[in-house]
């Protein structure tokens, strides 16, 4: 472990400040164009279904690929460019998807493309790190990263159901994220995701509860694939798979329920209903998907608010899970 | 924590994850020295990196199977209990 120097410690706070500002100030106008636009979709889990902007997606980028690129020309380290590609691409792939309804194919396909940067521009290690020591596996990472990013990304975006779910998860899970960073050397990697972090905490004012913008595909795509890549970068893969198990899970049950991979929106049976007063309940009906709400509902029914505390919750404790992992390897490092 | 707890599914999750890591440590990463010993390229990192592929696929695959198991125990309970409920 070395320290960084103090001037990429400043570069990486002006970063963080510019992609802050920018998620801040650009947004506000960005939502008022989307509405000229007809840009709207229904938030059907309130009263009378206002109309919510969307996608915030190309604010998102842009707070977050000023950062990095202000990073990127005062210290020039290549690994930062792979991860702005990687971003970028992921990007594309969901603002396709926000304005013509894919196959459900297509976002975890294209998505692969999303991946191939990081490892040309090598921002990944040949060794994996499995908490209880390494595993050196040169040609094998590489088919990892291929199926790591897609499925951030496709997790990320499965659980952007409600009003704030996805950002609030992702800045909670993103403190075990950076403090693992931190801990095990990837000190640059650590300063590298805090322009990320800090666009997530201003973009977290438009769209928690009640959304004033949706991030839509392109936006949770953004954020699935900058968080995969900063996973893979800073080797706390393992940690980020412990952090994002509520989402995983989500994914999981949601798959072996469907037993395909398929569009949400192609799905005729709902997982929850919404009641005249507003809450939701879980679904009785037999081919309707599990999804991790619907099993939040079993417990009876909630208000969209109250569900995505409950998220927020279990993120909250897969976090603290992922620290008791940082604590295990911290402990079996220093006894090696 | 109650078993039907979501936080429990969670923590089943986190021990299949731990387990994970510590098969990779004893049965993928004796064969990763064999590799490094080797010269980086050669037909015999291509060799070890296929059977530490299909290793791994073998692990992840019996733990997925057995997070299957437990996820239809736990819908079948948490069912169960709401229909008591």
């Amino acid at each position: 472990m070395y320290p960084p120097s103090y001037e990429f410690i400043v570069f990486s706070i002006i970063a963080s400040l510019v992609s802050f500002l920018i998620t801040l100030i650009i947004m506000p106008i960005f939502i008022r164009f989307l509405i000229s636009k007809g840009k709207v979709v229904n938030d059907s889990h309130k009263p009378n279904k206002p109309m919510v902007p969307r996608p915030g997606g190309p604010v998102l980028l842009l707070s977050i690929i000023a950062g990095e690129l202000i990073l990127f020309f005062m210290t020039g380290i290549n690994e930062i460019m792979g991860i702005i590609i990687t971003t970028a691409i992921a990007f594309v792939v969901g603002f396709i998807d926000d304005f013509k309804i894919m196959p459900g194919w297509f976002k975890p396909a294209a998505l692969i493309l999303a991946s191939i940067p990081i490892i040309m521009f090598h921002a990944y290690d040949n060794q994996l790190n499995v908490i209880f020591g390494n595993v050196f596996i040169p040609l094998l990472y590489i088919p990892l990263i291929l199926i790591a990013i897609p499925l951030v990304g496709n997790t990320i975006n499965s659980i952007d159901v409600f009003n704030g779910a996805a950002t609030g998860f992702l800045i909670i899970t993103m403190v075990p994220l950076l403090s693992s960073s931190l801990l095990f050397g990837n000190l640059d990697i650590f300063l590298i995701e805090l322009p990320f972090f800090a666009s997530l905490l201003a973009f977290y004012k438009f769209h928690k509860y009640p959304s004033k913008i949706f991030p839509g595909d392109s936006g949770t795509l953004i954020m699935g694939a900058m968080y995969g890549s900063f996973a893979i970068a800073s080797q706390s893969e393992i940690i980020a798979i412990i952090a994002l198990l509520p989402a995983i899970m989500n994914s999981f049950l949601f798959l072996s329920s469907v037993r395909k991979i398929v569009e949400h929106r192609q799905i005729k049976a709902r997982p929850t209903i919404l009641k005249d007063d507003y809450r939701l309940e879980a679904s009785k009906e037999k081919d309707a998907p599990i999804t991790l709400v619907r099993l939040i509902l079993l417990d009876g029914p909630l208000s969209e608010k109250q569900i995505v505390n409950k998220i927020y919750k279990l993120g909250f404790f897969s976090s603290c899970l992922s620290f008791i992992t940082i604590l295990l390897q911290y402990f079996i490092l220093n006894i090696k | 924590m109650k078993f039907l707890d979501l936080r429990f599914f969670i923590l089943f999750m986190w021990g299949l994850v731990m387990i994970a890591c510590l098969s990779f440590i004893f049965i993928i990463a004796p064969i990763s020295k064999q590799q490094q010993i080797h010269q980086i390229y050669s037909i015999i990192v291509i060799q070890t990196s296929l059977i530490q592929a299909i290793l791994a696929v073998i692990i992840v695959g019996i733990l997925i199977y057995i997070l299957n198991k437990f996820k239809k125990i736990y819908l079948f309970k948490k069912l169960l209990d709401k229909e008591k409920g």
